[in-house]
């Protein structure tokens, strides 16, 4: 019987790791853009002194937007404390609160998170939070049967939703690893990961875009709102690449060993693996153009097509032991 | 017999990497890249065959796959290429099969119909379950033909249907170098003979889409 007081000790560095990291691998990837195209780019820390810059700010609300303007931003972000501890980040073993979600509850719970999101901008009441609602929630209506595909074929290869369990077969077995099932499930989880982060092919992030999807719902709010969404968002994005490396891409090099230092381990070891990831989606970013944004659909369903490959492919040529 | 370690693993890869070669063809609205498509497939399904021969032992395996490879992989993409070359215009398709998304998605139910068929109809006589993918590949063929106007992209068409017919072959029956030979010959059969008419017809209504052939009628 492992003792409680570890468990809970390993959650409180799960929810920090996600909590205070996540800010950093935005820095990195801005400051890695940046080198890439030659600039000396802002510091590493930059998103922490914004954070702490807007949570000194004062509020400003639109006159005419109700209570849900200011509670979204609490709300998503409570979500995603939530998916924190359900998710394999620090663990390759379920923690006390892992029986709340597996991974299609987890995507509901982003998906609720996103809502609150949308229906705030809606209530903020001006025209470009508004287009970044309707934009944002039309394609991500079609980025979410990609998804649900994902999943589909996470749980032909493992028979279960759990990621605990997927980690822990793909880990331990490689001709499931090297499965088409798998590989075509990553790529897909791949270009999913580039939407729902607002990558390039898909989204040029920063506000002064027309192209904007997900940063336009944000316009309206100002100081700790906006302060609260930047880091949900921020918390979103790790997340997500946390679960891409963790649960399908590298799923070795994490500590089984119960303890605050094989959780501390497992922690260092996802952060090289982030950088890694960041490496590639930087590169990804800066090879390619934006598409326009009614090729985005494209983009949509090539992803879609992969997912529904994926679990057809389990009942081309199976796979796996 | 020599073991590769993962072989299984590589073959069903290739597979559906094939696969995913015939669906990009399906999502690629040029004629150019559709070419260069069909020249990587036959490389794959080469590969595949080398994988096959080198597992099996059959040395005619290895012939097919240097022949897939001569044939499908260099030839018949060169001349095609060749053919787009010397006829600018008319380089992107203009009918229905410009619907990319659409059309993907056509093809993964074209996948999935595939499947079905082999499991109805052909799982109780074929133990090897892997036949499914080329039989798909097959009704992936039949889509990329009827979906084009453009000749030179509905040849590619026939090349995977061919594509297809062998890697079924190779998988049911390892050893039968006869169907090699016929297949090679019927290659440069229909090379040469759709090579004529392709060349014909662009000097006579300098255009490559079929449906311009209506001014044939009498």
């Amino acid at each position: 019987m492992v003792d409680q007081i570890t468990l809970q000790i390993i959650n409180v560095i799960q929810v920090g790791t996600v909590l205070m990291l996540s800010p950093l691998v935005a820095g990195v990837i801005n400051r890695l853009k940046a080198m890439i195209e030659s600039k000396h780019g802002p510091s590493l820390f930059q998103p922490y002194y914004d954070l702490m810059k807007l949570f000194r700010k004062e509020v400003v609300v639109p006159d005419r937007s109700s209570i849900i303007f200011i509670l979204a931003p609490f709300v998503s972000f409570s979500a995603y404390l939530v998916i924190a501890l359900v998710i394999p980040i620090v663990t390759p073993y379920p923690l006390p609160y892992g029986i709340l979600l597996d991974l299609l509850g987890g995507a509901l719970m982003f998906g609720f998170a996103g809502i609150f999101g949308i229906i705030a901008a809606l209530d903020a009441r001006t025209n470009y939070t508004t287009m970044g609602a309707s934009r944002s929630a039309s394609f991500t209506a079609l980025a979410e049967p990609t998804l649900i595909m994902v999943f589909f074929g996470v749980a032909t290869i493992t028979g279960t939703n759990n990621p605990y369990v997927t980690n822990n077969v793909l880990a331990t077995s490689a001709s499931w690893y090297l499965s088409a099932t798998h590989i075509l499930v990553m790529s897909a989880f791949f270009m999913l990961l580039l939407f729902e982060t607002g990558r390039l092919p898909v989204e040029s992030s920063g506000l002064m875009e027309f192209g904007m999807l997900d940063d336009g719902k944000m316009m309206e709010h100002s100081g700790k709102l906006l302060a609260l969404s930047r880091w949900g968002g921020y918390m979103k994005q790790f997340m997500l690449m946390a679960v891409f490396l963790n649960v399908f891409a590298i799923p070795w090099w994490m500590s089984s060993d119960v303890s605050v230092v094989g959780a501390l381990y497992s922690a260092g070891t996802l952060f090289l693996k982030l950088l890694a990831l960041i490496a590639v989606i930087v590169i990804t970013e800066e090879s390619l153009a934006k598409l326009r944004l009614f090729k985005i659909l494209d983009f949509l369903a090539i992803s879609f097509s992969l997912g529904l490959l994926a679990v057809i492919a389990f009942f081309l040529v199976g796979g796996g032991v | 017999m020599i073991t590769i370690p993962f072989s299984n693993e590589i073959v069903a890869l290739l597979g559906i990497l094939i696969l995913l070669s015939a669906l990009y063809m399906q999502g690629q609205s040029f004629v150019d890249p559709t070419i260069r498509a069909i020249l990587v497939q036959s490389f794959l399904i080469s590969a595949l065959f080398a994988i096959l021969s080198i597992q099996s032992g059959s040395i005619e395996l290895f012939y097919l796959a240097v022949l897939t490879a001569v044939m499908r992989g260099v030839t018949v993409p060169r001349i095609m290429l060749y053919q787009v070359r010397k006829f600018k215009h008319s380089l992107r398709e203009t009918g229905t099969g410009q619907r990319i998304p659409s059309f993907m998605l056509i093809g993964v139910i074209m996948i999935i119909i595939g499947y079905a068929l082999f499991r109805t109809i052909l799982a109780p006589f074929i133990p090897n379950s892997q036949v499914s993918v080329p039989f798909s590949l097959l009704f992936l063929g039949f889509l990329l033909i009827i979906s084009r106007r453009n000749a030179l992209v509905q040849m590619t068409g026939y090349v995977e249907e061919e594509n297809a017919i062998l890697y079924a072959g190779a998988l049911i029956a390892p050893t039968i170098p006869l169907l090699i030979e016929f297949a090679v010959v019927l290659d440069i059969f229909g090379v040469v003979i759709i090579g004529v008419i392709l060349s014909a017809q662009r000097d006579v209504f300098h255009t490559l889409e079929p449906a311009d052939l209506e001014q044939l009628r009498g």
